[in-house]
């Protein structure tokens, strides 16, 4: 029985040397590489370049890393030179607002969320409100004060009770219009003197 | 939590990932450097490179809570080097390739001749200058699998390729660098 040899040309020849680098031809192929580059002599010397380009880039050193740059990076992760951002975002913003515009920022901020408050209960019916309407303006009303309280704690700057408190705080079961015309009007006082 | 325990907390924290950081510096900073070289062939730009890409490590390694960051690393080294290239704009002149991707006359005569080094010293020498004068990403397939000997796995995920593309790339790489290297062996 005569063993069947299969024939390349120099296309598939060039294919299975590279093949051959990774080490990925089987025998019957490794076989028929051998019999054409036997015969051709470029073949033969692009599988010779081939090993030899391979063999030089695999003898290529792993070249050393300056110290000088580990050097170089080590202030990078000290922890002297940083520190924690939220403390210093924190303080910075109010560290560099005086009194007055503190208290006139607040101000403003209440006037925001009390217009706003009061100004989403009107649509509900004429001169009519919920009690749930009212209980939610209430309870924003109170964190509002109780920021403003905070706000006058930090900065030193006195709120007035009879201004803002009672009037806000006694109407739950009156109307809008009355909690929005008590409400409103002491602030646009407020808002006016500070500016 | 009181100001004290926020900082003892923030710098506990920060010694924590400031020895992760060293650890993975000691392991990959002289394959970080290697590559670059081998891209760039220029110890001063190599250097930049491996300093850029740890500051950038430095940065992102709160964002890397599990597995290896090989893949980030490596990758962020090749872009860093095809930055460098691109700024630089000289490693083209340096070596330069025709039309047949062979090497010119003007980098022959920039690298040392026979005379001044053994047959395999200069064949080294054409092999360097080949490799960083390939496009990419030839180069980076070629350094990473050949000189660096990572798996094709490692080379796929690191540069975001398929798998079967970084063999055809491989494949692609070398032929282009046998056809540079003929010129200069036949001559």
């Amino acid at each position: 029985m005569s063993e069947r040899r299969e024939t390349i040309d120099c296309q598939r020849a060039l294919d299975l040397i590279e093949s051959d680098l990774d080490e990925e031809v089987s025998n019957q192929e490794s076989t028929a590489l051998e019999s054409h580059v036997r015969t051709c002599g470029s073949c033969a010397k692009e599988r010779e370049l081939a090993a030899r380009l391979a063999e030089t880039l695999r003898e290529l050193p792993l070249l050393r890393c300056p110290e000088r740059l580990v050097h170089g990076l080590s202030p990078l992760v000290s922890v002297e030179t940083r520190r924690p951002k939220r403390l210093s975002r924190s303080r910075g913003v109010w560290a560099s607002m005086g009194k007055l515009p503190r208290l006139a920022a607040a101000a403003l901020v209440l006037l925001a969320i009390v217009g706003g408050a009061t100004w989403g209960l009107r649509p509900a019916q004429k001169n009519e409100v919920t009690p749930a309407q009212l209980a939610r303006a209430r309870e924003e009303l109170q964190w509002t004060l109780a920021y403003l309280t905070e706000i006058g704690h930090r900065t030193g700057a006195i709120l007035q009770d009879e201004v803002l408190a009672r009037p806000a705080i006694q109407p739950v079961l009156q109307p809008a219009v009355i909690l929005r015309q008590r409400l409103l009007e002491p602030l646009q006082k407020v808002s006016e003197e500070v500016f | 939590m009181t100001r004290n325990r926020r900082q003892e907390r923030f710098r506990n924290e920060w010694a924590k990932m400031a020895d992760r950081f060293q650890e993975l510096m000691q392991r990959y900073r002289d394959r970080v450097y290697s590559f670059a070289w081998y891209s760039l062939r220029d110890a001063e730009a190599a250097a930049d490179v491996t300093q850029e890409v740890f500051v950038k490590l430095w940065k992102n390694l709160h964002r890397m809570k599990s597995g290896s960051p090989l893949p980030w690393i490596l990758r962020v080294t090749r872009n860093a080097c095809c930055d460098a290239a691109r700024k630089r704009n000289s490693y083209r002149s340096v070596v330069q390739t025709d039309e047949d991707g062979q090497l010119t006359d003007r980098a022959r005569s920039v690298s040392p001749g026979p005379d001044r080094f053994a047959e395999a010293n200069e064949f080294r020498e054409r092999v360097e200058h080949g490799l960083a004068a390939l496009g990419e990403p030839y180069r980076s397939i070629v350094i990473l699998r050949e000189i660096l000997g990572y798996e094709y796995t490692e080379i796929a995920q690191s540069l975001e390729l398929p798998l079967n593309r970084v063999k055809v790339y491989l494949h692609r790489g070398r032929r282009r660098l046998i056809k540079q290297l003929e010129g200069v062996v036949s001559r």
